[in-house]
């Protein structure tokens, strides 16, 4: 993979499924403040099990699929929140991640490299995260997203 | 029997892990909490950068402290001057571009943004 990130949108059985879960977070994501405040680190506070991803993990796998990747089997579907104000430290990983925005503002970017992306909500990226990448939320309102990591099918 | 001299040794010794982890203590709190601190301080320093190279004039200034892993957004035109950066901060301009924050450049625009991915920085704000 060359470039820094592949799109691909989301169908509408899907995208009602995020909106699901995001009525569900703002109940929950004052709990996950108090975590946050108290480990120095993002936690989920919604558990991907919760849920019936079984729809969006097929349609997701497929995608994948056709762009020459597979979901990796080591890593589950996992919630990730960025807190407003915080920011993750740029580093690479060893694995390409899969991010599918739930929660997000305009003003929740990610660089990748020297460029700056922002995440649409109804669209899954597949993320060049093995090159230098960070994330931060200038907005007052926390994002979340669904994390899945995917491995180039050789 | 134990001299003198190992005494002094094993006190400085203590001392210094003592130090040591008062500062690791320190800095855990501050990530912990995401504090970041602005002072007020003299607004004649800012103004005349702000003259000269913005022509225009500064009302107040604060020398902010960003700690590291936090981002930080102004909400009305602001001048940004960098004291101390790392090549890890990032200054984004209207959402848009993204730029490095060195400590050879000035920044000004309305809704500029702030971002350490990496150690602290300390910046000279003014509005």
């Amino acid at each position: 993979m060359q470039e820094n990130l592949i799109k691909f949108r989301l169908p509408n059985s899907v995208c009602s499924q995020l909106d699901n879960i995001e009525s569900r977070y703002t109940i929950a994501k004052e709990t996950g403040k108090k975590k946050f405040l108290n480990s120095g680190f993002y936690l989920s506070e919604l558990d991907a099990n919760d849920f019936d991803m079984t729809e969006t993990y097929q349609f997701i796998g497929d995608k994948l699929k056709s762009a020459g990747f597979r979901i990796s089997k080591d890593f589950n579907l996992t919630f990730i929140t960025n807190w407003p104000g915080q920011t993750y430290i740029r580093h690479t990983d060893n694995v390409f991640f899969v991010h599918i925005p739930v929660i997000t503002h305009a003003d929740c970017m990610m660089i990748i490299e020297d460029t700056l992306y922002h995440l649409e909500r109804n669209c899954f990226y597949i993320l060049n995260t093995k090159k230098w990448h960070s994330a931060f939320n200038l907005s007052d309102q926390p994002r979340l997203h669904l994390l899945l990591t995917a491995e180039e099918i050789n | 029997m134990i001299s003198t001299t190992d005494m002094q040794t094993a006190k400085s010794h203590t001392a210094t892990l003592q130090a040591q982890e008062t500062y690791a203590e320190l800095i855990h709190r501050l990530t912990r909490t995401n504090v970041f601190s602005a002072n007020a301080v003299d607004n004649n320093l800012a103004n005349s950068i702000a003259n000269k190279f913005f022509n225009c004039s500064s009302v107040y200034s604060h020398v902010l402290y960003l700690p590291s892993r936090t981002c930080f957004r102004f909400a009305k035109p602001t001048m940004v001057v960098p004291l101390f950066v790392s090549g890890d901060t990032v200054i984004v301009n209207n959402k848009h571009t993204i730029v490095k924050c060195t400590n050879d450049s000035i920044f000004y625009n309305n809704g500029l943004g702030v971002v350490n991915t990496g150690a602290p920085s300390c910046l000279l704000v003014s509005q």
